[in-house]
């Protein structure tokens, strides 16, 4: 029998890190296939990457998502405190950060090179077009993109009109 | 001195870019993404740990993404330069630091 930690990505509990069940696998698929209906073309790769050490991620030279267990937020423990916006995004709100977030963007040609701005973008271009997702959901990724300008020390008002946030 | 071998944890064809490898580590998403690619280099070894064979390939395109908590994803295309085949379960990529990656291209060559 295979070790089970050995198929474990560390997050720092930060966010999920068990492997996806197939029921799981199934709802994910069936949500990108919602995001590609409104998108240009369909994500060219696909790769399953929780049974192992990688992370959910969106790489355009490739045109590949990677889905890892941290797709799934973290799992508040008794007595830890409030988790940050980020931690606490769903699985839809994380692959429509990836997918509307920074692919579309990337097909649209207004990929940010500075990172921070790259991942606000993401998260509020989610926030904002995302389909069939809560109003909870998109406040958090609000929350997630205001935050990472703030960590960057960089003002909202600033780069609003630089950011690629207002159509899909 | 920094690690120069990681396991790879991912690896598949694509359409147009041919063979591409991915690794992770937490020792790498501290470093900036041009470090890391530096750290790359241009040529690679592949390392099946099971029979100790090694093999050369060359580094047509990194890319490096970044997760919703800011770990990363690298992706090192290979192009035609290896196998899909060639590359075994529980293989390392070995980054040759400038010197070895004269004397590897010299071993081609001859």
């Amino acid at each position: 029998m295979k070790d089970k930690k050995a198929y474990q990505v560390d997050t720092g509990g930060l966010r999920g890190e068990l492997p996806l069940t197939d029921s799981q696998k199934e709802q994910i698929l069936e949500y990108i296939k919602l995001i590609e209906s409104g998108a240009p073309s369909k994500v060219a790769y696909v790769r399953w990457v929780d049974d192992r050490q990688m992370n959910t991620a969106y790489s355009p030279g490739f045109d590949l998502l990677n889905i890892g267990s941290d797709v799934m937020p973290a799992i508040k423990s008794k007595g830890q405190g409030t988790l940050t916006a980020n931690t606490r995004l769903t699985w839809k709100s994380s692959i429509a950060h990836e997918l509307v977030g920074h692919r579309e963007a990337a097909l649209a040609g207004k990929t940010q090179s500075e990172t921070p701005l790259e991942e606000a973008q993401a998260s509020i271009r989610a926030a904002r077009f995302a389909p069939s997702l809560s109003s909870t959901e998109r406040y958090t990724l609000l929350r997630d993109g205001i935050t990472r300008l703030y960590k960057a020390d960089i003002k909202v008002r600033h780069v609003k009109n630089i950011l690629h946030i207002n159509n899909r | 001195m920094k690690n120069l071998n990681y396991k790879i944890q991912d690896w598949f064809e694509h359409d147009k870019f041919g063979v591409i490898v991915s690794i992770a580590s937490p020792e790498l998403d501290k470093l900036p993404n041009d470090e890391i690619k530096n750290l790359v280099g241009d040529r690679v070894a592949i390392l099946d740990s099971t029979s100790d064979e090694k093999k050369w390939a060359k580094v047509s395109e990194i890319e490096i993404a970044n997760s919703i908590i800011d770990k990363k994803n690298i992706h090192i295309c290979l192009g035609s330069s290896i196998k899909l085949s060639d590359i075994k379960p529980n293989s390392d990529i070995i980054f040759i630091p400038k010197q070895e990656n004269i004397e590897a291209k010299q071993n081609t060559l001859i």
